[in-house]
């Protein structure tokens, strides 16, 4: 049985009378890609805050890295590395920045700051500039590069990929993907744009409107979620439609498989998958 | 985990423009200050001791020290505190680990490390240069433990603000709070209130129950038996009238210098407006929600 990092029961969360979380049961395995879905507002980054002890919940427990009290929960929240929104100083630039997290983290090896801003790709010269001149999409960066800042055991992203572009998404996929491989690091990442979770993580979780509807890993959804097509030319869908109809199987609908927007995009520009 | 993060943040809070310009100005009103007292003929007359540019000096060095709250106090408290909410690294070390309690510690050591290192720095000044016009220890230690006392109560003013600051999360509230306190600004106010009647018949001075009013007695119980050098000059330049009342008090020994009721005011200021502001700061903010 695999080793649990994170184990929430019934976490039940309220602002005033608007109850965020109502009552969520999620459980995030050793060496997990987690992918947290669900629409904005659905509670994902709620969940997180309550994670890592920035928010409060009234109701259920939370366990991390089998801690059974607030004193080992807090303890063992150093095992954490977490991007859940930008966080650093605008009048230092990227390498700055992360010195000081570093620091703050109490990690002695100064080359981990070359490390990470390599493994986001900010080791460049646009990342000498003050962070506050930062484009977003270079902000997300250097938030997740200081996330993974001395390769902590169990690393939270909340929407990591907003405000990338699509080189960027597939990159930071890619990182994910290489990170979790060669460290064996547990990766919680949440996203609403369901199509970039898919090709990452290997166990999902859904959330709506505060609850936790479904953990399902890579595998359910495939089995669960299984729907067999038939490739017909253009000319012989009406045939094959009546064909199908006339011998009683019913045709749920026809639609014309097209190369998606991603693939078009890579395909014309090059890079992407590699 | 404290103590790292209290050194991390201060070798950031140090290297801070705005930080390193107000304290530079502090310093350039010392050497303004020094040079004038070089430079002028000597106004007071010395002693066998003292001379009387070192006197010139000293009397004029409270100026830069009382520019401290300002020039240097709210560019501490924003150095500390507002980096702190606007780039959120407050979330950084409580998600990693650290209790919502000490971090509160953290920030109030660091606010009293930049303050000291501020101090240092004018206190060798004035020392050095204290010495080279013709001051002595005696007269030096006098002026600067009067001058290192003023600290508690900079530190009693940033203590109270936090708890603002913690309580609305709001660093402009925080700053608005420091400033009015600095500026003795409900302390006027309560002046004009003891002026009420009955508070007047009854000898109760609300004035005093601020911190600065608490500050006020320890400071006349530790220090009350040295002249100041006010009524150095004025007694130099003209013994006349209540020019000379602090000396008199002195010579009659009628002054109330009592050292167990400056340990006592001293310790009502310590526990009540800085040590009881932070208990607080940490009670209000244990389940303030934290946004990023």
């Amino acid at each position: 049985m695999s080793e649990v990092v994170l184990e929430l029961k019934d976490v039940k969360k309220k602002y005033g009378s608007h109850k965020v979380l109502k009552g969520v049961n999620m459980t995030v395995n050793k060496g997990d890609i987690y992918g947290l879905v669900g629409k904005n507002g659905a509670g994902k980054t709620t969940l997180f805050k309550v994670v890592l002890g920035l928010s409060h919940f009234e109701e259920g427990s939370i366990s991390i890295f089998g801690g059974t009290n607030r004193r080992e929960n807090t303890r063992n929240r150093r095992k954490i590395g977490f991007f859940v929104g930008a966080n650093f100083y605008g009048y230092l630039n990227a390498r700055e920045n992360l010195d000081y997290f570093r620091r703050l983290k109490g990690i002695k090896d100064k080359s981990e700051v070359d490390r990470v801003l390599e493994l986001v790709g900010l080791n460049t010269n646009a990342a000498k500039k003050q962070a506050k001149m930062f484009s977003l999409g270079m902000k997300q960066r250097l938030g997740i590069a200081n996330a993974m800042l001395g390769n902590p055991e169990l690393l939270i992203f909340d929407e990591p990929t907003n405000g990338l572009d699509p080189q960027g998404i597939m990159d930071v996929r890619h990182m994910i993907q290489r990170v979790n491989q060669e460290y064996g690091t547990t990766i919680i990442v949440s996203s609403h744009i369901l199509g970039e979770l898919e090709h990452t993580a290997h166990r999902f979780g859904i959330v709506h409107e505060g609850i936790l509807m479904k953990e399902m890993s890579q595998e359910d959804m495939r089995t669960q979620g299984q729907i067999t097509s038939i490739n017909v030319s253009d000319d012989d869908v009406e045939k094959a439609v009546k064909l199908l109809t006339d011998n009683g199987i019913r045709v749920k609908g026809t639609e014309k498989a097209t190369t998606s927007l991603e693939d078009f995009y890579f395909g014309l520009i090059g890079g992407g998958e590699q | 985990m404290m103590r790292r993060i209290v050194l991390t943040d201060l070798r950031r809070a140090l290297k801070k423009k705005s930080f390193i310009i107000c304290t530079s100005i502090v310093i350039v009103l010392m050497v303004i200050i020094t040079i004038v007292a070089v430079v002028k003929p000597a106004s007071l007359v010395g002693s066998d001791e003292t001379s009387g540019k070192a006197l010139a000096f000293l009397n004029n060095i409270s100026i830069a020290f009382s520019m401290i709250p300002f020039l240097v106090g709210i560019p501490v408290f924003q150095t500390v505190f507002s980096d702190d909410f606007k780039s959120r690294t407050m979330q950084m070390a409580i998600g990693r680990g650290m209790s919502r309690r000490r971090l509160i510690l953290a920030r109030f050591y660091e606010v009293i490390a930049l303050l000291a290192e501020v101090y240092v720095i004018l206190t060798v000044i004035t020392v050095v240069t204290g010495l080279v016009l013709g001051a002595t220890f005696g007269g030096l230690g006098v002026v600067i433990g009067k001058l290192w006392f003023d600290m508690i109560l900079i530190i009693s003013e940033i203590s109270i603000a936090m708890l603002i600051l913690y309580m609305s999360q709001n660093t402009t509230g925080g700053l608005v709070m420091y400033i009015l306190l600095v500026a003795d600004a409900f302390r006027l106010i309560l002046v004009m209130a003891d002026m009420i009647p009955f508070l007047k018949n009854n000898g109760i001075k609300l004035s005093n129950i601020l911190p600065g009013g608490v500050h006020g007695i320890a400071k006349d119980y530790l220090f009350g038996h040295v002249p100041t050098l006010s009524d150095v000059t004025e007694i130099g330049e003209d013994l006349a009238e209540g020019s000379a009342e602090a000396m008199k008090r002195i010579l009659d020994g009628t002054v109330d210098v009592n050292y167990l009721k400056a340990f006592l005011y001293t310790s009502i200021l310590v526990g009540v407006f800085i040590i009881l502001p932070l208990v607080l700061s940490q009670a209000v903010f244990r389940k303030k929600e934290l946004e990023f």
